[in-house]
């Protein structure tokens, strides 16, 4: 509520952005589940995980997972914080902080994915 | 709108519990929870990208009891949200959204996610060795 971006503008965007990353989630969420499943499944080594996240396809699918997780995260929870902390202050806080941590945690997975891209 | 006329959520306290109220928390709380895992699916990640050492400390954390029920609490919380979902999405597109329609695909969803939790962790087993 007190972000800048509150709006009629924002919310239909809000919106749409939170249905199209699901919709781009539910398959990628079952490939990802199951290929850990088949890692974890046939006692994967180091090698033989790195391997698979650095193979060009599995790659390009876990940076379009990344960005369309990190997108849908941030959403849900902004929607979770203005639902109820209602102390504007502490409501800001917040926000900074998960947009904050999100960013953070995007940047090592997206950075990680393409180190090990590059040392395959 | 001022903050007052704003739309509120259910007060929780006072509310009785249906399966549509309990299914629609539990989207928030899976959620939430999912989202509490990102930082180790990123450190995981990251330790992959490092070397052989931090990935076996990574690993060693996810193979320990604690990491086991934790990774137990996120598929079961993955298969929920996906499950549930979906059925917010087709409520998005008018579908299903009478009671009685929405209590059953809610006791769909419930089994949905038992079940495909249950299938995740037999493919995942490697003593049931599906894949070898």
């Amino acid at each position: 509520m007190s972000t800048p971006q509150s709006g009629m503008k924002s919310g239909v965007r809000h919106w749409k952005e939170q249905r199209a990353s699901a919709l781009l989630l539910i398959p990628l969420g079952l490939w990802l589940v199951v290929s850990l499943a088949y890692l974890a499944s046939t006692r994967a080594t180091y090698d033989g995980v790195h391997a698979w996240v650095g193979d060009t396809l599995n790659g390009v699918l876990l940076f379009v997972f990344c960005g369309a997780l990190f997108r849908h995260l941030l959403l849900g929870l902004e929607v979770v914080v203005d639902d109820y902390v209602h102390t504007p202050q502490t409501n800001l806080r917040l926000h900074k902080f998960i947009r904050l941590l999100g960013r953070v945690c995007a940047a090592v997975a997206v950075i990680s994915i393409i180190v090990i891209m590059i040392d395959s | 709108m001022t903050r007052q006329d704003r739309p509120l959520s259910p007060h929780l306290q006072i509310y009785r519990p249906q399966i549509t109220s309990v299914l629609s928390i539990l989207h928030r709380i899976t959620g939430v929870g999912l989202a509490l895992g990102v930082p180790l699916f990123a450190w995981w990640l990251a330790a992959l990208a490092t070397g052989p050492d931090a990935y076996a400390l990574a690993r060693s954390f996810f193979a320990s009891p604690i990491g086991l029920a934790l990774l137990l609490g996120w598929s079961f919380a993955f298969f929920y949200h996906l499950s549930n979902g979906i059925r917010h999405l087709a409520w998005d597109k008018g579908l299903g959204f009478d009671l009685k329609t929405a209590a059953l695909t809610g006791w769909l969803v419930i089994f949905a996610s038992l079940g495909l939790t249950t299938l995740a962790w037999v493919l995942a087993c490697p003593r049931i060795g599906i894949w070898s």
